[in-house]
């Protein structure tokens, strides 16, 4: 008898034991998807809270997340107000599917990063200028455009500027700018020129802002010095 | 009935197994980039500037607050940042990637390439063949896969080994100490002794590169309403981020709150 209350004892125990872990291993949480602004790297987009089975907050590179489903991610994007549209675009070198936003200047992005895990980022660019500051603008892709970034492209015989214009002519580029204020970003057609306000990252004091220009007519990238020449990186 | 209990217990054994790693995970931090810097619990501060400012901010709630210059207690290593944007599109776009989804939440790979190219420039570590920040970035990076890394984000439990992993490739074979106490004075130990130091923030690795202190005095006044004039030695670590590629001649220092600092790894021989 005695064994058999032993037996029901363990019995229950072990299913206790089972369930538990099987509760705790899919837990899930619910987490606000927000990253930064380029402008003082200050959390500012959100796509709201949704249910995750894990997230990770990578600061200036975005958050990383499970969603725990993903039609209710699905249904937070296409009700974001700041919603544009599907866009594939190159982060970190590689060419992703996503869903594009624009909101107060800047460009964000969500994309499946691995398997089961999605990113939202804000899509901005280094430029070093000659005097070796850091600027950080709203970009078409997320890469730098630095001394030693240019150097790296040069090992790794690839061509960073091409991630850039074969991709985007200027009026498929102005479609994606013209989504920002006039104060931020001036359109030479003639010249088939964009010039977008960008910020140094390493100051990072809003009332100092550089123009970035990206030259579709050269396929170059360049910025407006102090005496209002433009500056491009050979 | 023995059969069946049997049955339930391996199971479970097996369903735990599962569970174990989703539990550790949580335990364990996972390191994966990059922090904003107005969120201060992280820490970093990207310029002398902003040391003063935190000074300020933390003895905001005490009179006749001074604080003194930054004094470089342990000269700074000249370790160069690499940011990780530029060194992921790098590896992304090589031959080398052995990623599908490529590599992301780099920072502890990028503050051991930093670390490794410092040993290796000054001649601490030898292999002609990780000389330079694209070959030792691709090695760490596939020591890394070879410990199971899943190319995004990495486990603090994991650093060492991927350390140790990368160390072998050398001579002579250095290896990596992880320390949770004492880190000041080990971190001292290693800067003086030309050796930089991977230094894990919450969320964030990063590569440890010199040591300052900064004077602080202040007016306390205690229950009574009578002041005492005080000093604080405030100790910050110097290091490189990984959020910036440096210019050349530059190498682009920020500063850290020694209470921030997790843990660290120290390379020993």
């Amino acid at each position: 008898m005695r064994t058999k209350y032993k037996t029901i004892f363990i019995l229950i125990t072990v299913i206790l034991v089972v369930t538990g872990i099987i509760i705790l291993s899919n837990t899930k949480q619910t987490a606000e998807i927000t990253t930064v602004k380029l402008q003082g790297f200050t959390k500012d987009f959100s796509l709201g809270k949704i249910q995750v089975k894990s997230y990770s907050d990578n600061g200036r590179n975005g958050i990383s997340f499970v969603p725990a489903n993903v039609a209710e991610m699905e249904t937070a994007i296409l009700e974001n107000v700041y919603y544009v549209s599907e866009k594939v675009m190159n982060i970190e070198g590689l060419e992703r599917n996503g869903w594009f936003f624009c909101k107060d200047n800047n460009i964000y992005f969500l994309y499946e990063s691995t398997d089961e895990e999605y990113t939202l980022i804000n899509v901005y660019s280094d430029y070093e200028t000659n005097e070796n500051e850091i600027i950080a603008f709203p970009s078409l892709a997320r890469i730098n455009f630095t001394s030693m970034s240019f150097e790296m492209a040069e090992e790794g015989d690839y061509d960073l500027l091409s991630l850039i214009f074969d991709n985007y002519d200027y009026s498929k580029a102005k479609e994606i700018y013209a989504l920002f204020d006039a104060s931020n970003v001036s359109f030479k057609g003639a010249e088939q020129q964009i010039w977008i306000r960008g910020y140094n990252e390493i100051e990072n004091d809003e009332s100092i802002s550089v123009w970035i220009v990206l030259d579709f007519l050269n396929e170059k990238i360049g910025h407006v010095d102090t005496e209002g020449t433009i500056i491009y990186l050979e | 009935m023995k059969k069946i209990l049997s049955m339930l217990i391996i199971l479970s054994l097996m369903l735990s197994m599962t569970g174990t790693k989703v539990l550790a995970f949580e335990k364990d931090t996972l390191q994966t980039g990059e922090y904003n810097r107005n969120e201060a619990s992280y820490g970093v501060l990207e310029e002398e500037e902003d040391v003063v400012l935190y000074l300020k901010n933390k003895y905001s709630d005490y009179s006749n607050v001074t604080i003194g210059n930054i004094d470089e207690v342990v000269t700074k290593l000249n370790v160069y940042n690499f940011s990780q944007t530029s060194l992921n599109s790098y590896y992304n776009l090589s031959p080398a990637c052995e990623y599908k989804n490529g590599i992301s939440g780099t920072c502890v790979e990028v503050a051991i390439t930093m670390l490794m190219e410092y040993m290796a420039r000054k001649d601490k570590i030898s292999n002609e063949n990780y000389e330079s920040k694209y070959t030792i970035f691709k090695m760490v990076v596939k020591e890394a896969k070879s410990l199971g890394w899943d190319g995004s984000g990495t486990l603090v439990s994991m650093i060492d080994n991927i350390m140790n992993a990368s160390f072998e490739n050398y001579t002579p074979v250095y290896s990596a100490n992880h320390s949770t106490s004492k880190l000041l004075s080990k971190l001292e130990t290693t800067i003086t002794a030309g050796i930089p130091a991977v230094v894990n923030l919450k969320g964030h690795s990063v590569t440890g590169v010199g040591i300052v202190f900064v004077e602080v005095e202040y007016t306390k006044k205690n229950v009574f309403g009578v002041s005492t004039t005080k000093t604080a030695n405030e100790v910050f670590v110097v290091i490189n981020n990984g959020w910036y590629d440096s210019s050349v001649g530059e190498y682009q220092y920020s500063y850290v709150p020694i209470d921030e600092v997790k843990s660290i790894e120290v390379p020993e021989r």
